[in-house]
């Protein structure tokens, strides 16, 4: 007796297929078969959007009034049609027709007005200067007080998801998650494990798959084991060095595309050691980021050229000279900066030594192995690297406090699909948590992302792109090393399975079981 | 007389340590380097979304920039009055979540808690019966290695060859009975480790009593003496030290539930931690303190319950029950 769901002997299924009842009592074991397993490490920490609506979108249970395709088109969500008047000001979105909730009330203008109020009080929309929303004859009407030309691909924040009026409580917390999407939450079993169910009111069309179990599994070792076993059918951000023992089974395949995420390092640029761009430049040319690539990530791809990977065509610029690994030239502009190597190989000047602490992020292990590497990189241009992994908010902690010298972190460029949304706040600003810190090109760049927010002209647009980036690419406030290799391992039973490098779906209405 | 003594006893070592373990923790989170609020921040709403002003604003929403004095005090008002509050990540009660996770873990605890009995009594019973027969040497090697390997290396093992290899088993979850089956065993072979060479000591040593010779000279056979004299003296030192493992298990939750993805108080303890969730820590260390006296109660009655001297003695003294 051989179940084809798990490819692999039966005994588990029998031992687990019974008592599964515990999880959904209305399934036998015949439709137990039919459910999706999905797996991530995201745990459902709150029912709040702008903690958790990552989750409600990827898992596709509430959306936004705009939605982002895998390669990069905004596209109708909640809103069908969109358009700003001739102040620049005022942007009316017509709500698409027959849109319910998932309690089988209808979409109307003011659940998105109490939602966006939600979302913009709240921080991920802060960007937003707006003035007002309001009901429409067919939609609401966005204004803001200075005109941005971005607005529509900041609504696709998760933290903009539209709510039914009765998710909230009377303590103006959501206490139950009722959105539009494809699916709609059956139940919850902590925070590890969800039952979703296709809702059959969807506005779209309707995908194949009726039930998906999601479960949250945080440790990296245990996602591996649960991919090695077959015990799921789709695992989001599986650990890079797994990927050939899941494929190795027969079981699961891992999948891997380059997404908009970099791991990035950044100066404080206020320091003597780091305020000229020549020694920016240098350490820039000196890092191997082919060797790191493929030795610490095997992954040689990954390598950065530039801020961001080519899926996100609009803001990655082919012309664009790209990142080289070049130690003569690093220690030629070192020499012409005026830092001389002292007897024990390191730079030093006016009393400064060549020398820094790089604070990396203890969750991410690799950029403490990357940063290592780079240790005898640096030291061999006569710059010294002490490495320290800290917790994820070590790093702002440090900044507050005025300790950081180098900073390696990971970085999302696409919380909403255009990255000028974490370019202003990354490098505009005296002291970026996850940018530059005490960066003079910074008003260079605030003029150059302030005309593109005011700009509505697809051309110059595109103009300001190359100029934003060939800024980041010279000036170096902080070098990329490596993108990110989102990788997802899925089940031989599983067909259609789409990857999207904004990570806003996880696209499950595409996929279907064999 | 002798039984009310002894829960009152309890009950009021229960209170005070269970609030002497809460008040270190609080010292410990605060004296712990790095912002609170920070911290919290970023459990909250990931590191991408991590900014300073999402930390200074959760730093005023939950009170955290008051002197320590008065968030110790606030907490202390607020226990007073029953409650815990709520979590500062997930802002849900942290009487809800507790009960949760507690639940999951008691139920595994219990588990494996039995399952090690079930394992440690029937082999420390014949190695202490037959004391350098093969079944005791065995057990002792088996025992030692067991003992000193740490329990995520005990479930890795499990995993890998009930879950990966043989896939009899789900490697991880929870749910279903069948997920509970590695980590209860897991437990079971840590705390068994501990348990055969007790359980075996305990009888070898009751087996050498004079009460067990005397029931030997007036004629009872070896199996009859032992059942009726010697298991009930053996018992004691066992339950003792089964009671006190029920309260270790504890340590082994924290790894066992992060390696098997199990939802329980391990798990939660390791995430309120490492996110600086304040009334979290503070509701688990309460529980804890509650735990361990609570265990502490139990085994104290079953001893008196066991040993007629011991009630004896406490009557006499005219004294609550106070060591084993």
């Amino acid at each position: 007796m051989t179940l084809p769901m798990f490819g692999s002997v039966s005994r588990r299924a029998v031992l687990a297929g019974g008592a599964a009842a515990g999880v959904l009592p209305s399934l036998g074991r015949a439709d137990e078969r039919a459910v999706l397993r999905v797996a991530s490490p995201w745990e459902w920490t709150s029912n709040e959007p702008t903690d958790t609506g990552y989750l409600m979108t990827r898992l596709q249970l509430a959306e936004t009034l705009v939605l982002v395709e895998p390669d990069g088109r905004l596209v109708g969500g909640l809103a069908d049609a969109w358009a700003v008047d001739e102040d620049r000001l005022t942007w009316r979105f017509r709500l698409r027709a027959g849109v319910r909730f998932h309690d089988g009330t209808p979409l109307t203008a003011e659940a998105v007005i109490t939602s966006l109020t939600r979302a913009v009080a709240g921080e991920s929309l802060q960007q937003l200067p707006l003035d007002q929303i309001t009901a429409s004859a067919d939609g609401v009407v966005i204004r803001t007080r200075t005109p941005v030309g971005h607005l529509p691909a900041l609504l696709v924040d998760y933290a903009a998801v539209i709510l039914a009026p009765a998710s909230w409580g009377s303590d103006g917390k959501v206490q139950t998650v009722i959105g539009t999407g494809p699916y709609r939450l059956a139940g919850r079993d902590g925070q590890t494990m969800l039952d979703l169910v296709r809702f059959d009111g969807y506005w779209g069309s309707a995908p194949s798959i009726q039930r998906v179990r999601y479960t949250a599994i945080a440790n990296g070792d245990t996602r591996t084991n649960v991919a090695v076993a077959g015990d799921v059918d789709v695992m989001f951000t599986t650990v890079p060095a797994a990927t050939q023992r899941i494929n190795s089974t027969g079981r699961m395949r891992v999948i891997s595309q380059t997404i908009p995420r970099a791991r990035v390092l950044a100066f404080n640029a206020g320091l003597p050691q780091f305020s000229d761009v020549r020694v920016r430049r240098a350490i820039a040319l000196a890092v191997d980021r082919a060797g790191i690539a493929a030795a610490v990530l095997r992954h040689p791809a990954s390598a950065a050229t530039q801020l961001l990977p080519p899926a996100v065509a609009d803001w990655h610029d082919p012309t664009l000279p790209p990142l080289r690994t070049d130690p003569a030239a690093a220690t030629a502009l070192l020499e012409e900066a005026g830092w001389r190597r002292g007897a024990d190989g390191i730079r030093t000047k006016d009393g400064v030594r060549l020398a820094a602490t790089v604070l990396t992020i203890a969750n991410r292990p690799e950029l403490a192995v990357m940063a290592t590497a780079m240790q005898a990189q640096l030291k061999a241009v006569g710059l010294e690297l002490a490495v320290e992994p800290v917790p994820s908010a070590g790093i702002p902690q440090a900044i507050q406090a005025g300790t950081m010298q180098m900073t390696m972190f990971a970085r999302t460029y696409v919380n909403v699909p255009d990255p000028i949304a974490t370019i202003i706040p990354d490098f505009t600003r005296q002291r970026s948590t996850w940018g530059a810190l005490n960066w003079d090109g910074r008003t260079r760049m605030q003029a150059l992302t302030d005309r593109y927010t005011a700009s509505f002209d697809d051309r110059e647009r595109a103009d300001l792109r190359r100029q934003i980036l060939r800024l980041l690419q010279d000036e170096v406030p902080v070098t990329p090393i490596s993108w990110f290799e989102h990788t997802v391992a899925v089940h031989s039973r599983v067909r259609g399975l789409v990857i999207d490098p904004y990570e806003m779906r996880y696209m499950l209405h595409t996929l279907s079981l064999v | 007389m002798v039984w009310l003594q002894l829960v009152a006893t309890r009950l009021t070592q229960a209170v005070a340590m269970a609030l002497v373990l809460a008040t270190l923790c609080f010292g410990f989170v605060q004296a712990l380097p790095g912002d609170l609020a920070t911290r919290i921040a970023a459990a909250r709403v990931g590191e991408d979304r991590l900014t300073p002003e999402i930390a200074t604003r959760i730093r005023a929403q939950a009170g955290l920039d008051q002197p320590v004095l008065v968030q110790y005090g606030g907490w202390l008002a607020d226990l007073a009055r029953g409650e815990l509050g709520r979590s500062l990540v997930t802002g849900e009660p942290v009487v809800a979540e507790f009960r949760y996770h507690a639940g999951h873990t008691l139920v595994l605890g219990l588990l494996g808690w039995a399952l090690s009995y079930l394992i440690a009594l029937p082999i420390g019973l014949w190695a202490g019966l037959r004391p350098g027969g093969w079944v005791d040497r065995i057990s002792d090697a088996a025992a030692v290695l067991l003992a000193s390997l740490p329990p995520f290396l005990t479930g890795i093992a499990l995993i890998s060859l009930f879950a990966l290899t043989l896939t009899w088993l789900p490697p991880a979850g929870f749910g279903t009975w069948a997920h509970r089956v590695l980590p209860a065993l897991t437990l079971a072979l840590g705390l068994a480790a501990f348990a055969v060479p007790v359980i075996r000591t305990a009888v070898v040593e009751v087996r050498g009593a004079f009460y067990i010779t005397y029931a030997q000279i007036k004629g009872l056979g070896e199996t009859t003496a032992f059942r009726h004299h010697g298991l009930r003296n053996a018992a004691i030192p066992i339950v003792t030290y089964a009671a006190l493992q029920m309260t270790f298990v504890i340590d082994g939750f924290v790894v066992i539930e992060t390696l098997f993805n199990h939802p329980g108080l391990g798990a939660w303890l390791v995430k309120a931690l490492l996110a600086r969730d304040v009334p979290v820590i503070l509701a688990a260390s309460l529980a804890i303190g509650f735990l361990f006296s609570l265990v502490s109660l139990i085994t104290d009655a079953l001893c008196l319950a066991l040993d007629p001297r011991a009630r004896a003695a406490s009557v006499r003294l005219g004294r609550g029950w106070s060591a084993r």
